[in-house]
């Protein structure tokens, strides 16, 4: 029992960090109908700014200043190179995008070496909590408490504050909302600097389970895209239901088929496009 | 296809005359691109330093090096092999890396015997079941590194051990050794996983493992590539490094090339393997220094063994006074050339093909100067694999 419990807490871990990467994907993909194939490098991105702030100030400052950076660069990717594919269809975003991983790849090697690194955790996190007999590593705690914290910073914006009726507004009728005086393009960017946000805290959380490495992003990007597509593109609860099924899906892949568990999110993604085409939550193809 | 159309012209000119006082031609088969690149560049900058401290020539006969990015692609391999052999005639090939390829240009190479030097590739059958007269291996068998941690397991660390591989022919060869030396000292396995290859998050396997860790005493581990070091990270962070249990393991699991992404959770992990920067001797010191004189960092066991490939051919050449044109002749100079190599004292097998050599059992250390390095805890001396199913 306590295994079981145990293993059910390695894949709400999982699925957190998951839906930190996969709900600024999606919120991207469902305003903006941008399939930013850049946000693993924006992820990878937090990971390196999280090891130079842990180095000069600390690991706490780290999970703060690092979404904001990356935030930073997320807003100036999109008013420079972005901005100029609109309306062009998808073809100039997905090249863009993705040769941005090629671009952000390479200058992480060039500022911060191609070694592999990792961070040493604070004392305070690098032990275990045993609550009832089930033992869980104090960080991956931390994780899920962040994880849960951001969720529920994030339910609030989208409905309790002028900004998300705006988001949602847009996502709704990109030209009526333009119409009624919503600054779409102001949206834009907010929205692009946010998803950039929870994915530098994604990467920045993941850095001691994971360690950092150029072109680390391109493995959870994989992941990232099955979460969102499963989701549903463009819901926020979508993608935090697709992120806790996919956790589901790793974790107890390894426990019981461990030969093919790393097929197992596959098998989620096929079965939930034979059921739903449009994903659990999704409002079917934005027009 | 290109090749072949280059190699059957090259067919069609006429044979030239013994190499015999010519260029001594080395080709390289390794990757300049792609997954396994730094494994490349790591055996070609041990190899060249080699040839540079023999000033570029063997038995007075000028060395030319041939280098193609083989990719690591075993088709791109086998084509690669039939230019070096049929258009540009070399001495000597020098690769690969993964052990599938040499498995691709194995028959290649056999038909032509043409000598092959394997710098890396550790699967048991490359001087097992698949071993060729021409292949000779100066790296490694996956049988020889880990046979011995197992039997050290059980007479230093503890009886019980629970294994994790990944589930493929290295992983099974590497946990298979380890098992096998640990039972022959009277050792049992309290537990086996085999997560998929390309497993990156090892929570489950260590929830798995919590519930046998009164009883374990070592956890053995072989997951390469970026996975080692997530490994012994989230080992450590589920709180199991502070009982009994030791994580061991092959030596590049926690070695100078990954010290940087584990931190001090290496402190305490226990390896086996052929090479550590930190062996105590004139001879690595020495070796140490050059290297870093040339490159400006250590050098690991992959520059090592690149190294020594270099060194092997350079002393069959120098016994054989340059003249290779007896090929069972040049066989038989490389299987009794004693190398004094960085690792200890080496030399080729002539039964199997594969390196005799020093297994060194180490423990991860922090240095007085906060660097990580290894101790080394016991030596197996001169270990040789069998070689089950090679008939040479």
């Amino acid at each position: 029992m306590q295994i079981v419990v145990e293993q059910l807490l390695n894949a709400l871990q999982i699925g957190v960090l998951l839906f930190l990467i996969s709900s600024g994907l999606s919120l991207i993909f469902g305003l903006m109908h941008v399939v930013n194939l850049a946000h693993g490098a924006l992820y990878m991105l937090g990971a390196y700014f999280a090891l130079t702030v842990v180095r000069h100030v600390g690991f706490t400052a780290a999970l703060v200043i690092a979404p904001i950076l990356t935030a930073v660069v997320g807003a100036v990717m999109e008013r420079l190179l972005l901005r100029r594919t609109y309306g062009r269809g998808m073809h100039p975003q997905v090249l863009l995008t993705f040769g941005l991983v090629f671009c952000l790849d390479e200058l992480v090697r060039i500022i911060w070496t191609p070694q592999i690194q990792t961070l040493e955790l604070p004392a305070a996190l690098s032990g275990t909590l045993a609550v009832a007999g089930v033992t869980v590593s104090t960080y991956r705690s931390v994780v899920v408490a962040v994880g849960a914290a951001v969720t529920v910073a994030l339910v609030l914006l989208f409905n309790r504050t002028r900004l998300g009726a705006q988001v949602r507004a847009s996502v709704d009728d990109p030209e009526m909302s333009a119409a009624l005086g919503i600054d779409v393009r102001r949206l834009f960017t907010i929205l692009f600097a946010l998803g950039a946000a929870l994915a530098g805290l994604g990467g920045a959380l993941a850095v001691p389970i994971f360690n950092a490495f150029p072109g680390m992003g391109n493995e959870i990007l994989i992941s990232a895209l099955v979460v969102v597509v499963v989701g549903g593109m463009g819901s926020l609860t979508g993608a935090l239901l697709a992120s806790l099924l996919v956790g589901l899906a790793m974790v107890f892949g390894q426990v019981f088929v461990a030969e093919f568990a790393t097929a197992a999110i596959y098998v989620v993604l096929i079965v939930v496009l034979l059921v739903r085409p449009q994903g659990l939550m999704g409002v079917g193809r934005p027009a | 296809m290109k090749f072949a159309v280059v190699a059957a012209a090259a067919a069609l000119l006429p044979v030239l005359a013994s190499a015999q006082g010519k260029d001594l031609k080395i080709a390289m088969l390794l990757p300049t691109s792609a997954v396994f690149a730094i494994y490349g560049e790591a055996i070609m900058e041990g190899f060249q330093l080699a040839i540079e401290e023999a000033g570029g020539k063997a038995a007075g006969r000028n060395i030319v090096l041939l280098t193609e990015d083989n990719k690591e692609d075993p088709r791109t391999s086998v084509a690669l092999v039939r230019k070096y052999i049929a258009d540009e005639n070399v001495d000597f090939i020098v690769g690969p890396v993964a052990s599938h390829v040499v498995g691709a240009v194995r028959n290649e190479i056999h038909r032509n015997k043409t000598f092959l030097i394997v710098p890396n590739a550790g699967n048991n059958d490359v001087t097992g079941k698949d071993c060729s007269p021409y292949i000779i291996r100066a790296s490694f068998s996956n049988w020889q590194i880990n046979y011995p941690m197992g039997l050290y397991a059980a007479e230093s660390v503890g009886k019980a051990a629970y294994t994790v591989a990944y589930n493929y022919d290295a992983g099974r060869e590497m946990a298979g050794a380890f098992v096998q030396g640990l039972r022959e000292k009277g050792g049992r396995v309290s537990g086996e996983e085999w997560p998929a290859l390309g497993t990156s998050d090892f929570a489950p396997t260590i929830t798995n493992f919590r519930a046998k860790a009164a009883e374990t005493d070592s956890l053995w581990f072989f997951v390469p590539g970026l996975a080692g070091p997530r490994f012994i990270n989230q080992v450590s962070q589920s709180g199991l490094r502070s009982g009994k249990t030791k994580v061991t393991g092959p030596v590049f699991m926690a070695d100078e090339l990954f010290f940087g992404a584990i931190g001090d959770s290496a402190v305490g992990v226990l390896g086996s393997g052929h090479y550590v920067a930190s062996i105590e001797s004139p001879r690595n010191a020495a070796f140490q220094a050059a290297f870093r004189k040339k490159y400006n960092k250590t050098a690991h066991v992959v520059h090592v063994q690149g190294y020594d490939s270099a060194k092997l051919i350079l002393a069959a050449v120098e016994q054989l006074k340059g003249d290779l044109s007896d090929k069972d002749k040049l066989r038989q100079a490389l299987t009794s050339v004693q190398l004094d190599s960085p690792r200890g004292r080496i030399s080729i097998d002539p039964k199997t093909g594969n390196v005799i050599q020093n297994v060194y059992i180490t423990e991860v250390v922090k240095r007085p100067d906060g660097s990580l390095g290894h101790k080394v805890l016991r030596t197996f001396e001169q270990v040789r694999d069998a070689g089950e199913g090679c008939k040479l």
